[in-house]
């Protein structure tokens, strides 16, 4: 049975077709709470929280756009909500702007390490949560959304409503957001250099 | 040096996103670049290492969400599992009373409790928001579960009855978390200041085991507080590492399984009187001075009504319970400790319900 058809069962009162949808979604929503929460309690209690907000919301939802990105951005604004009211986001203060086009110095910790070195760190999968957890939410969210649930690019712009090129450039500063977190992680005692990069380094 | 548009071009090219023209570009930078080769190498096994982090959603989380819808839509069948809600200290106190249930010291509470069912979500709608129907997800828990290997052989032939009989009573019953009672064996032999095994906790659904196996008034108390699915370390006393294991406590009813098991281990008693297969009533008889001082009040608890009030539980909870708590004397009664300093939720779990 095709979406579009659970969708009118549901609409039309048949509350269980809409356990169909959950099976379908339950995984990616999931996750995507994890990462976003950073824990498992919290993230069954806001994917419950989603699906059943999509649920109430159906009604309103034109199926012009897909299901599934609808449902994706329910998920992260109760995920937002929730941190907010929680205050608990994250302090890790890194530039996060996404403006196209205009490039951005960002920072390359040196590893002082072998990419084996700090891949090694992060198979401790503790320690790679706990890094997740450090990023800025955006970062952690986009990269969830591409590397855990295999989202597109054109998936993850409708779903955060934002062009795909910020798509693009929030995931490669997200990955090396990533990276730096781990190599500071693993890396505590050494003391650190940065590389300044951007247009001023290539002039 | 490494530049952003390189960066860009190494993240894009992780997700495939290069034309063929870029994709040259950056395989001749990497081949004459080897810092941007290492970051290359580090992006692509981080991003795979991330992937692995991918979790399969927790079973029983459409259950839940199928129960929630039905609510709002008045299709819920007023169950008395309405009751047990984990976010409530109903909730709580429901673990507690199924521990009763299960030693056949009382009937299962029938389906006339609808007047404590609305007080309860009374009392949760005034908690706010999030609460949810995690012990829905109890019958797909209990369908996967392998009861048979919940729960160790007794030791010392103190206890008279294999624990996963216990389990077994319980398959028809929704509010018991198979999940629960598979953690039983393992979370019993926890001590609190294992930090190892209070750090894991922290990520497992029924750390409040911990609670239950290292039972002290402070942290019943806090059971009792719990008005929120997660429990915070309310807790004085008790060591930091524990309350990983306590922030993440979720009131279900296969704790109380665990409570059951725990106590059945620890007490004193008959064993031929034990509840049989066919259900015939325990006799079961406890020796308070048997008990550390928190499992006695574990017991006055649930006991409480029977003892003081010479009433059955079915005929007088929840209201029996809510009044034995709003009593200073039976708090003290619970509570025997001087020391014991209620803090400021008290009042409030207190002035439940206002009618």
């Amino acid at each position: 049975m095709d979406e579009k058809t659970i969708i009118e069962q549901v609409l039309a009162g048949d509350n269980n077709a809409f356990g169909a949808l959950v099976e379908t979604y339950q995984d990616r929503v999931y996750n995507l709470a994890l990462r976003m929460c950073g824990n498992a309690d919290d993230a069954f209690d806001l994917s419950q929280e989603a699906f059943f907000r999509a649920w109430r919301g159906l009604p309103g939802f034109h199926q012009e756009a897909a299901f599934s990105t609808w449902l994706f951005r329910l998920t992260a604004n109760v995920c937002l909500d929730w941190l907010r009211a929680k205050k608990r986001r994250p302090t890790v203060s890194l530039t996060t702007a996404d403006n196209d086009g205009e490039e951005l110095q960002i920072e390359l910790a040196d590893p002082g390490k072998s990419p084996e070195e700090i891949l090694e760190d992060a198979e401790d999968r503790a320690a790679l949560a706990k890094a997740m957890n450090e990023l800025p939410v955006e970062y952690r969210q986009i990269l969830t959304m591409r590397a855990i649930n295999d989202m597109s690019y054109t998936e993850i712009a409708e779903t955060l409503q934002i062009r795909e090129g910020t798509v693009k450039s929030r995931l490669s500063r997200a990955r090396l957001a990533l990276r730096n977190i781990l190599v500071k992680n693993g890396n505590k005692t050494n003391s650190e250099t940065s590389i300044h990069t951007g247009r001023r380094d290539r002039s | 040096m490494i530049c952003e548009e390189v960066i860009g071009l190494m993240s894009a090219s992780l997700d495939g996103a290069l034309s063929p023209a870029e994709e040259e570009a950056l395989s001749a930078h990497l081949a004459a670049c080897p810092a941007c080769t290492a970051l290359m190498t580090t992006l692509r096994g981080l991003d795979e290492q991330v992937a692995s982090l991918r979790e399969p959603a927790p079973e029983g989380l459409k259950k839940g969400v199928l129960y929630r819808i039905d609510q709002a839509t008045g299709k819920a069948k007023p169950a008395r599992r309405g009751w047990f809600g984990p976010g409530t200290a109903l909730g709580a106190v429901a673990a507690v009373l199924v521990l009763l249930v299960g030693l056949k010291v009382i009937p299962l509470v029938g389906d006339k409790s609808t007047s404590g069912m609305q007080d309860q979500n009374e009392y949760a709608a005034q908690s706010g928001a999030y609460k949810n129907e995690a012990y829905e997800s109890a019958p797909d828990a209990l369908n996967s579960a392998d009861f048979t290997q919940a729960v160790e052989a007794p030791q010392d032939g103190k206890k008279g009855m294999h624990a996963s009989e216990f389990a077994s009573s319980y398959h028809s019953d929704p509010n018991v978390s198979g999940a629960a009672c598979s953690d039983i064996a393992q979370l019993r032999r926890v001590t609190q200041a294992d930090e190892a095994v209070c750090t894991a906790l922290s990520e497992a659904e029924d750390a409040a085991v911990l609670l239950y196996t290292e039972f002290t008034p402070e942290s019943l108390f806090a059971l009792l507080e719990a008005e929120e699915p997660r429990l915070y370390a309310l807790v004085a006393g008790l060591e930091p590492e524990s309350r990983n294991g306590l922030r993440c406590y979720k009131t279900n009813c296969g704790t109380a399984l665990a409570i059951q098991e725990w106590l059945f281990a620890q007490l004193p008693h008959d064993a031929a009187a034990e509840p049989d297969a066919a259900g015939t009533e325990s006799k079961l008889s406890v020796s308070l001075e048997a008990l550390d001082p928190g499992s006695a009040s574990l017991y006055r608890i649930i006991t409480w009504p029977i003892k003081e009030r010479n009433v059955n539980w079915p005929e007088v909870w929840p209201d029996g319970w809510v009044d034995g708590l709003r009593s200073e004397e039976n708090w003290r009664l619970f509570f025997p400790s001087e020391d014991y300093v209620p803090n400021a939720d008290k009042a409030a779990y207190l002035a439940f319900p206002e009618n």
